[in-house]
């Protein structure tokens, strides 16, 4: 940090460890930020998942039996599921600020460029869902 | 004048008799129509004249008398008593900055890495005073308007957790105005000045808060002008990456 001259006794304040609990938006950002440990966390479920149906059926489904469908584990999905929540949100609310449209010499309300983010990704969770739910 | 009061909580702190600041209470005239920088002129000119706090133009322009009111970053001209009636009103130097005295704060860090931003326009070629101004279209005036309204004011750092545990951030109003000449259709500095903003003090440190945008008295928007050079400056690597022989646009 540049500072003013050495002859200034300046005074620094430290930052309070609790900063994040000023507001309610530091808050907010904190939450953001933690989502994506859940959402790590859950990538190596997925990855243990993947490695359990590689082993054969049966220990797939004993894997599924005696450790996923245990109430820890549910509830750990649930915590993740919460977080992703957030994480893809905030994400796709992101893009109507990075996104600038210009139609002409007007831009387009960023809300319309969001919008087309989630209109995405409901488009894309439902086509998912079909294919999943035919299989 | 009305007989109601309010309480003005002040940080004080004079250096040469104290080693941390300290606070002070004055009781000053309340009426709707005062603002926070009156209560502290009143302090100044009826109560103690030892008060140190930097103000000017009083109608949200200068700049100048950006304070912590209650915790958050505000201009004080613009900050009226009667949003915080009959409550205590505190009053702190902002936040991240190191104090000078009272709720003066030395604000030398900003001002030098705004220099290093080179916010005026680089023209690809200087041309002589007798060709003319360099001209813009409305629509190109737009581009960049938003981002050319920022007064300097300082409450977007006071707001940034990130420059206050990272003081080598080179910051929202920064980095903003950099976006700002970056957008300008006169200007062919961008090359210069995303080596300035790309590096670990720049737009990487920023893990988009987002308060410094809402803090902002004049809407200019940071966390959007820095989201935004992240993207400019990453499509600007891969088309050298990609396309090494294709000219920097700009």
């Amino acid at each position: 940090m540049i500072e003013a001259p050495p002859e200034l006794k300046l005074y620094r304040r430290p930052m309070a460890r609790a900063w994040w609990l000023k507001n309610r938006r530091y808050t907010l950002y904190m939450l953001r930020e933690i989502s994506s440990v859940f959402i790590g966390v859950w990538i190596v479920l997925f990855l243990v998942q993947l490695a359990q149906l590689g082993s054969g059926r049966e220990a797939y489904q004993g894997f599924v039996a005696g450790f996923l469908r245990s109430p820890i584990v549910i509830i750990l999905n649930l915590a993740i599921f919460v977080f992703v929540m957030v994480h893809s949100i905030t994400w796709n609310q992101l893009t109507g600020v990075i996104q600038v449209v210009r139609i002409g010499d007007r831009e387009l309300p960023s809300r319309y460029v969001a919008g087309g983010a989630f209109a995405t990704w409901l488009v894309a969770s439902l086509v998912i869902a079909a294919v999943m739910l035919a299989a | 004048m009305s007989a109601q009061t309010v309480t003005l909580t002040v940080t004080r702190y004079r250096p040469e008799q104290e080693d941390r600041p300290t606070q002070q209470s004055y009781a000053v005239p309340y009426d709707e129509d005062l603002v926070v920088l009156d209560a502290l002129n009143f302090i100044k000119d009826e109560l103690d004249g030892s008060l140190s706090y930097r103000w000017s133009c009083r109608m949200g322009i200068c700049g100048s008398c950006g304070m912590m009111v209650n915790g958050t970053p505000k201009l004080t001209c613009s900050a009226f008593l009667r949003d915080y009636y009959p409550n205590e009103i505190v009053v702190e130097p902002l936040t991240n900055f190191p104090i000078i005295r009272d709720l003066v704060i030395d604000m030398s860090d900003f001002i030098v890495k705004l220099g290093r931003m080179q916010p005026w326009i680089v023209p690809a070629q200087e041309k002589p005073l007798s060709e003319g101004e360099y001209r813009q279209t409305p629509a190109q005036v737009e581009q960049y308007r938003q981002f050319s309204m920022c007064i300097n004011c300082m409450l977007c750092y006071a707001a940034c957790p990130v420059y206050g545990m990272e003081p080598l951030f080179i910051g929202p109003a920064a980095l903003a105005l950099a976006h700002r000449y970056n957008m300008d259709s006169r200007d062919a500095g961008r090359a210069a000045r995303l080596q300035e903003v790309i590096g670990s003090e720049g737009i990487a440190e920023c893990t988009y808060v987002g308060e410094c945008t809402v803090v902002c008295p004049k809407h200019v928007d940071p966390a959007a002008a820095i989201q935004r050079t992240k993207v400019v400056a990453t499509a600007d690597y891969y088309r050298s990456l990609l396309m090494p022989w294709a000219k920097s646009p700009r």
